[in-house]
């Protein structure tokens, strides 16, 4: 691709000006456009084939959102860049655009293509900030529709390990976007972020880390050695540590909401890959404002426990005001919550603490009681 | 554009009545944007899918709308939300504008408000799966004349909270209604600048409930049947730590002996059933005027938080609580829960009207209370009390009775001013009487 951008310029045009680019108007007027091909994302919308300047990458740990397949891209104006950041999500400029497509295939055993389209969400930076948009497809899959509403769309696929399931799948409202994509208050994306993305992709041109490519593409400036990189660590990984696992998938599942500047912040719960206060981690944490999601248990976390783990009944749950994460998902993802049973067994005589990663770690601290306080 | 940015502000305050063209003011940037065409209400129409035209209606909203919610009872399956600044979502009346959620399958509360300057009110809210209406991390939000009822009356599988702002500013809540609530009817969670006046709740574990919050007026409230009336309580591991300046004024907090029906584990599991008024760690909370009676257990009930903590910040005992000038009817004849078997342990029945744990740090048991910690009891003659003197209990091996002198605590110190509300100083409503 590089080749070919360096050939079209010597042209006097950029590759972004051929039929086919992406419509950055259309992405940037004040109405959102009514269907998805509007925008030009796609050269194909059927088979998602990207147009140019529209990157495809992968996270090392994704969202579970009810065994849907996901396909990821990121789109930059010619000539801009992102920014690098090493913990949270990178600084994008005016004009970006995540898509995100969301579909079945038939059986999950027998391809990772995303099969039956359902959703595509789009991130849109505008001037003012970011904007949030779905649209469904038709059965048709010719296009896919804006949705302010959102819908339930009935959804029957074969999982990975050959049991049929059925699920209502939930395309969110407009509104509901930002219940979990909230920084601070403030729209904001969650996935692009450098231990997210810190791994290889096969593009066309061969195997490449996706921040390397990024950068070589000139959509990411401000990359240091990947040495100096977090390290990606995906939940399914069996070479890494059930802990480094564990804590990777608490701070893509959970994290979004449960840090201090997202929207759970007032329950001290705090899950981000970098916490390392076990307190705020749930270990033996009393609930603030679970009311009946706590399940009649005492503690967010009790090590060797997860059976007395309030988190562990949460994630297990599917009813409202008892299920964690409370949007996203209708069905429990058990492989996650073996996951996190496993590691909350494994909790006992541990200590817990943050993984930041140079791997470091941190003791629980012990209570006091007023009775012992000499002033 | 100076002249019209200026006519813009004064434009604010009659925003909500503006009809025909109107100067929409952009919030918090003192712009003002002139609109062509008309902003008038959104009326939803009722009949089928009323809850995907409401919610439609509400992303729609622009900022300073107003939402019209027809007469009438509509079942919603999904929670609402609501995220424009300065929109009012006004009903035809707590009882005749219905949103039922008994068929809730989707969302953790009927309406979640997530946008600044918002104002809802007459209508009624009944049995969410989670809380009825949460306001999280906005200003200036004002809840007037709405009512969140869990109509089967107690039970634990209600919703937690009726009527919730947490992490935010700037709020008032008044003349509503909030009945059933698994743990409290109106729970203000680490929040400052509050009023609540003129509501009812009946029938929750706590009746209202301060939490961590600073500057929080309750005042002329009817607060009966619940398992607690009020609860002022400073909790550790939280992002905010304290909170100080809760009064307490005006109240009737009457026949508050519903069994305590919370999920087990919550803070308010241990509110007993009985209890007019309980401050746990409580700062600078003053109980002015109220009518506290036929509280089985107890009618204030004043102790520090007592379990362990690892919070390095946060302090268990309760500071400069003053209680003046309430009436006591009858009360403590017949305690239950866990207080309630210390109480009848350590006092005997009927409990004493007022009960202070005398829980201190040390050096406060040896040395006396500072004069900004103390306890300030004016009350009338007839009054009881008792000092249940917990710290000599634990520290000496022989039986220690409790102290019913009131004598030494009496005094008094200065009122923190009333709280002033950006939404009343706007409408010219007069703040809670301080003398």
């Amino acid at each position: 691709m590089r080749v070919v951008e360096v050939l079209l310029v010597l042209l006097g045009s950029s590759p972004w000006a051929l039929a086919g680019e992406v419509d950055l108007d259309a992405l940037m007027a004040a109405e959102p456009a009514k269907r998805l091909s509007e925008y030009r994302l796609f050269e194909e919308l059927r088979t998602q084939q990207p147009s140019v300047g529209l990157l495809p990458y992968t996270v090392a740990t994704e969202l579970f959102s009810d065994y849907a397949i996901k396909k990821r891209y990121v789109y930059l104006p010619f000539g801009t860049a992102a920014s690098y950041h090493e913990t949270e999500v990178f600084k994008f400029p005016v004009g970006t655009v995540l898509v995100k497509s969301f579909g079945y295939p038939r059986d999950l055993r027998e391809t990772e293509e995303i099969g039956r389209l359902i959703e595509t969400r789009l991130l849109v930076r505008l001037p003012g900030g970011w904007r949030a948009l779905t649209y469904i497809w038709n059965s048709e899959q010719t296009d896919a529709f804006w949705s302010l509403a959102g819908a339930l769309v009935d959804v029957a696929f074969t999982d990975s390990s050959g049991v049929r399931r059925e699920a209502t799948y939930v395309v969110p409202n407009q509104n509901q976007c930002k219940s979990c994509h909230s920084f601070n208050q403030t729209l904001a994306p969650i996935g692009p972020k450098a231990r997210n993305l810190n791994r290889e992709y096969s593009y066309s041109s061969g195997n490449e880390n996706q921040l390397e490519y990024w950068k070589a593409s000139g959509y990411l400036k401000g990359l240091p050695e990947l040495t100096e990189v977090p390290p990606s660590v995906s939940w399914k990984d069996a070479e890494a540590s059930l802990e480094s696992r564990a804590r990777s998938y608490l701070d893509v599942n959970c994290a979004h909401c449960h840090r201090e500047e997202g929207a759970a912040s007032h329950t001290g719960l705090l899950l981000t890959y970098g916490e390392e206060k076990s307190l705020s981690l749930g270990v033996r944490k009393r609930p603030v404002a679970a009311g009946r999601g706590s399940g009649e248990l005492k503690f967010d976390i009790v090590p060797g426990k997860p059976e007395e783990s309030i988190l562990v009944y949460r994630m297990k749950s599917t009813k409202p005001a008892v299920m964690m994460p409370e949007l996203g998902r209708s069905l429990v993802h058990e492989e996650g919550v073996s996951l996190i049973e496993e590691w909350i067994s494994e909790l006992e005589n541990r200590s817990v603490g943050g993984l930041s990663f140079n791997g470091r770690s941190t003791r629980t601290t012990n209570g006091i009681s007023p009775f012992e306080m000499l002033w | 554009m100076p002249a019209v940015a200026k006519a813009g502000v004064q434009m604010r305050a009659k925003l909500w009545r503006a009809r025909g063209q109107i100067i929409l003011v952009v919030m918090g940037l003192g712009l003002a944007q002139v609109t062509s065409g008309v902003t008038s209400a959104i009326r939803p129409q009722p009949g089928r899918d009323f809850g995907t035209r409401l919610q439609e209606a509400m992303i729609l909203a622009v900022p300073g709308q107003v939402i019209e919610l027809p007469e009438g009872r509509f079942e919603l399956s999904d929670g609402l939300s609501l995220d424009v600044d300065g929109v009012i979502l006004r009903g035809a009346g707590m009882h005749k504008t219905v949103l039922s959620f008994q068929g809730q399958r989707r969302g953790s509360e009927g309406l979640l408000i997530m946008s600044d300057q918002v104002t809802v009110e007459d209508f009624g809210i009944e049995d969410t799966r989670g809380d009825g209406i949460v306001a999280r991390s906005v200003k200036e939000v004002t809840f007037r004349r709405v009512r969140t009822e869990w109509t089967g009356g107690p039970n634990v599988a209600n919703g937690s909270y009726g009527i919730y702002p947490v992490q935010s500013r700037d709020i008032l809540i008044e003349d509503s209604v909030v009945v059933g609530a698994s743990d409290a009817g109106i729970y203000i969670g680490q929040s400052e600048n509050v009023v609540i006046r003129g509501c009812h709740t009946e029938y929750n574990v706590a009746g209202i409930e301060i939490e961590n919050s600073e500057r929080v007026d309750v005042h002329q409230n009817s607060v009966a049947h619940n398992t607690g009336g009020i609860a002022v309580f400073i909790l550790p591991n939280l992002p905010r730590k304290t909170g100080k300046q809760i009064q307490i004024l005006d109240n009737k907090i009457w026949e508050n002996n519903t069994p305590n029906f919370s999920p087990p584990g919550n803070a308010v599991a241990s509110l007993a059933p009985g209890t007019g008024i309980h401050i746990i760690a409580g700062k600078v909370v003053s109980i002015l005027r109220n009518k506290i009676g036929q509280n089985n257990t107890v009618n204030i009930a004043v102790m520090a938080y007592t379990a362990e903590f690892e919070d390095k910040e946060y302090n268990p005992f309760p500071h400069s609580i003053l209680i003046a000038g309430n009436t006591h009817g009858e009360s403590g004849h017949y305690p239950a829960g866990e207080l309630g078997r210390l109480l009848r342990r350590r006092t005997g029945v009927p409990v004493p009207d007022i009960i202070w744990d005398g829980v201190v740090p040390l050096r406060e048991w040896i040395f006396g209370a500072e004069v900004e910690e103390r306890l300030y009891l004016n009350e009338g003659m007839d009054t009881s009390f008792a000092n249940l003197r917990t710290m000599s209990e634990r520290l000496f091996p022989w039986p220690v009775a409790v102290d019913r002198q009131m004598a030494e605590y009496r005094g008094t110190r200065p009122l923190p001013p009333s709280v002033r509300l950006p939404q009343d100083v706007r409408t010219g409503k007069s703040a809670a009487r301080k003398e």
